[in-house]
């Protein structure tokens, strides 16, 4: 059972991340999760039927998950997005693109647009310790803004 | 000096063995004569189906004898081909002359002239007999001089004049003379250059056991030769023919324009007209003057058109008749490199081939995705469960079957004998005993239910994951069913209020199934009832419960897929309870499911984020049990052994 003190501080983190964002672009939360499950996350969040879950395991299709992540970015959705240590460099280049302009450009997919992040959607990224520390972009940190760590 | 002596042939007048037979023997003795001179024993020596000698050096060493040739022609003559053409497989090589030499227009035609004969000097040196052979094959059609004349006319109506020279060397090789009707510029090239030429085709290897060098060597020499000395002379006839054919595609293009009329005498026996200096004087007079009007009547621009189109049919023309004498020499010479229109040609073919391949595989792409288009949601799903779908089925089917076969008491009549009671009734003559009576069995009933959230926390991989399970169980407990005979299944979504996909006395057909498809829409207001911000676990499961156990039998089975969150609206609740008590309403439907001991509940979350399901469908209480956090592939693996434990 996650305990009260967390429950606040992960409260507290989806408040700012939705209330505080940049002029330009868009910050993308970053969790560190310690015993806590994403079911968990999803619980705390002011409306659970307005989260989304994708679990980035290495059979993902990545096509597809761009095309989802963009529909449920484009509407007002709470995202939490599950890396494990691998990340597709056609995903990095989506979330830099967030993080530093607001949009994801789907060009060169079966449908060809730009998607503005929807300004009351959220992207959090979700890692455990061991995964963020070996993931195969070490700047990822670079691309995200506020960072919740758990463990 | 090596003699072919012994291998003597009957003639078809001397013996009266049928054609066939004649025929077997001729082959025998060709590709025994063939693989000497060759010095190639794997080389086979087949008749061919069409007409023709072919000389097939590529896959495999193969010469084609001349289905008619075999039958109709002398054993000599024959004789005469099969050393010829086992010569060129000894001693011909051109894999030392540059590609770009090979493919100018006439080159091969002129290598292949003069190796000729170089061969046959070659053979008739070697084994003493071949030469007679040699010259009888040369009398009777002088080798490729016969098939080249033959294509020529055929395909242009004439020989053109490089082709005439051709043909000229071979003649001067065998007769020592030239044809008396040559035209003047060929006679002035044959003049200048037979010399040289009769040193290329004597330039042959050693007649004992030549070395590889040695074959090489000559080769090349008689390539230097060719080169340095006759092929300069030759290219000039061979702008004589592309002038002359240009000027034929001319006439012809005004004959067929009807802008003039030709009679016999201008046309080959082909009736294809023939080029200028063919004609006679007058009629070449009134020709040119015709030609020399229509381009005086072109202005500048029209008349390159016109011109450029006459160059360019002479070139095809051209290229084509010498393709064609080439396919019939081809072989000749081992690995002969391909001439520049063949190259050409074959880009264009293999152009041709990837454009139609690509085409054909566009076309089935294009039939696959209108079929997998048309596939709905719910198909497309089932392929990806089907492998589990027996495997879980079966699991299901076993635990409902405990009485596997029929129960029997003691008792008179009776269907089945007992030996106990047999040896009774021996000893006391007691029947009573004697047999036993099958029981009446009742049939148990099952019912099953399916519950699935629809709400928008189900979006992205949940609900993924949880249509395969929608699929699964449908499928497996649609064969189930089918199996015991008497098991209803009903499938429900949920959202503020339930949402019915298939009831208990439907049967599961297309129509559910595509029916069934939308589910996945629902989680983000796309489908039909579309209210997906809200979620009342409580309120649904109790509908779900009463339609249950309204069925009155005792043996059922609630299985909701969930992520065990309830995020309700205002109104759908049981009474006693509202929005901010959800939670506890949930926990308390349940847990009078659990003391009703009327459903075997089993909640399961499929998919990452789904483990609050333990925490809701706790297998604490009697009669409740949870599968969270699971993929479809471990959830056929462990659904059997959790619905044991609920049975249990």
């Amino acid at each position: 059972m996650i305990s009260q003190e967390k429950q606040e501080k992960i409260k507290t983190f989806f408040n700012n991340l939705s209330n505080i964002q940049p002029d330009h672009g868009r910050d993308i939360g970053l969790i560190v999760l310690g015993d806590e499950t994403l079911g968990d996350l999803k619980t705390l969040t002011p409306n659970s039927n307005l989260v989304t879950i994708f679990d980035l395991t290495s059979d993902v299709y990545i096509t597809g998950f761009l095309e989802d992540l963009a529909k449920n970015l484009s509407e007002e959705r709470i995202v939490f997005v599950r890396i494990h240590k691998y990340l597709d460099p056609a995903v990095y280049n989506q979330l830099y693109l967030i993080s530093k302009s607001g949009r994801m450009d789907m060009l060169g997919s079966e449908k060809d647009s730009l998607i503005n992040v929807s300004d009351k959607a959220m992207l959090i990224l979700v890692f455990t310790d061991n995964e963020l520390e070996s993931l195969n972009y070490k700047n990822i940190l670079n691309i995200v803004g506020p960072v919740l760590r758990l463990n | 000096m090596k003699r072919f002596e012994n291998t003597k042939i009957k003639s078809s007048e001397e013996s009266d063995i049928k054609d066939i037979d004649l025929e077997k023997n001729r082959l025998e003795s060709l590709e025994l004569i063939g693989r000497t001179v060759g010095d190639d024993c794997g080389m086979k020596v087949e008749v061919g189906k069409k007409p023709g000698w072919r000389y097939i050096f590529k896959p495999i060493n193969k010469i084609e004898v001349d289905p008619n040739d075999i039958k109709k022609k002398g054993q000599d003559y024959c004789l005469g081909v099969i050393c010829h053409e086992g010569s060129h497989r000894k001693i011909s090589r051109v894999d030392f002359i540059p590609k770009e030499i090979w493919q100018e227009r006439g080159f091969s035609f002129l290598m292949n002239a003069i190796e000729d004969p170089r061969v046959n000097n070659w053979v008739s040196e070697k084994y003493d007999g071949a030469r007679e052979w040699v010259e009888v094959f040369n009398n009777e059609d002088l080798s490729q001089g016969k098939t080249s004349e033959e294509i020529a006319k055929s395909k242009i109506g004439y020989i053109p004049k490089h082709i005439k020279y051709g043909l000229e060397v071979i003649k001067h090789w065998h007769t020592g003379k030239f044809s008396e009707d040559l035209p003047n510029d060929v006679k002035d090239i044959l003049s200048k250059t037979i010399n040289y030429a009769e040193l290329a085709y004597n330039n042959i290897p050693q007649i004992i056991d030549p070395s590889e060098d040695n074959i090489s060597n000559a080769a090349q020499e008689m390539y230097k030769i060719v080169y340095s000395t006759i092929w300069p002379e030759y290219q000039k006839l061979i702008e004589q023919s592309y002038e002359d054919e240009k000027e034929r595609q001319m006439i012809k293009d005004m004959i067929e324009n009807g802008e003039i009329k030709f009679g016999e005498e201008g046309q080959s026996s082909e009736g294809e007209p023939l080029p200028l200096d063919q004609l006679p004087d007058d009629l070449k007079e009134e020709l040119k003057k015709k030609i020399k009007e229509k381009l005086d009547s072109m202005s500048e621009e029209e008349k390159d058109k016109f011109q450029e189109e006459m160059k360019g049919k002479a070139n095809e023309a051209l290229d084509e008749l010498e393709d064609d004498i080439n396919k019939e020499l081809k072989g000749k010479f081992s690995e002969q490199p391909k001439t520049k229109s063949e190259e050409e040609k074959e880009k264009e073919k293999k152009k041709k081939g990837s454009e139609t391949k690509k085409e054909i595989k566009g076309t089935e792409e294009e039939i696959e995705r209108k079929i997998e288009k048309k596939k709905t949601e719910y198909m497309r799903v089932y392929q990806e469960v089907k492998p589990y779908i027996d495997k879980v089925a079966d699991d299901i089917i076993n635990l409902l079957i405990t009485k596997r076969w029929p129960q029997f008491k003691k008792g008179f009549p009776g269907q089945r004998l007992r030996l106990e009671g047999a040896m009774k009734y021996t000893s006391k003559r007691d029947y009573k005993g004697l047999f036993e009576k099958r029981q009446k069995m009742e049939r148990v009933k099952y019912n099953f239910t399916l519950l699935v959230d629809l709400s928008g926390s189900m979006r992205g991989d949940t609900i993924e994951e949880t249509f395969k399970g929608v699929v699964l169980f449908t499928e497996v407990l649609n064969k189930v069913a089918g199996t015991l005979g008497d098991v209803k299944v009903s499938v429900y979504g949920f959202q503020d209020d339930l949402l019915e996909y298939k009831s208990f006395d439907e049967s599961l057909d297309d129509t559910i199934r595509e029916k069934m498809s939308v589910m996945k829409k629902e989680v983000s207001n796309g489908g039909v009832h579309n209210r997906a911000n809200y979620n009342n676990d409580g309120y649904c499961l109790d509908k779900a419960m009463h339609q249950l156990e309204g069925l009155g039998n005792k043996d059922n089975f609630l299985f909701v897929l969930s992520d065990g969150e309830p995020a309700g609206d205002s109104v759908h609740h049981i009474p006693g309870y509202d929005e901010d008590t959800e939670e506890e309403e949930l926990h308390a439907v349940i847990k009078k499911i659990s003391q009703e001991n009327k459903i075997k509940l089993l909640g399961i979350g499929l998919g990452s984020g789904t483990d609050h399901v333990g925490n809701f469908y706790s297998d604490k209480l009697n009669n409740v049990g949870n599968i969270p956090n699971v993929k479809i592939k471990e959830l056929s693996e462990v659904l059997g052994g959790k619905i044991e434990e609920l049975i249990k």
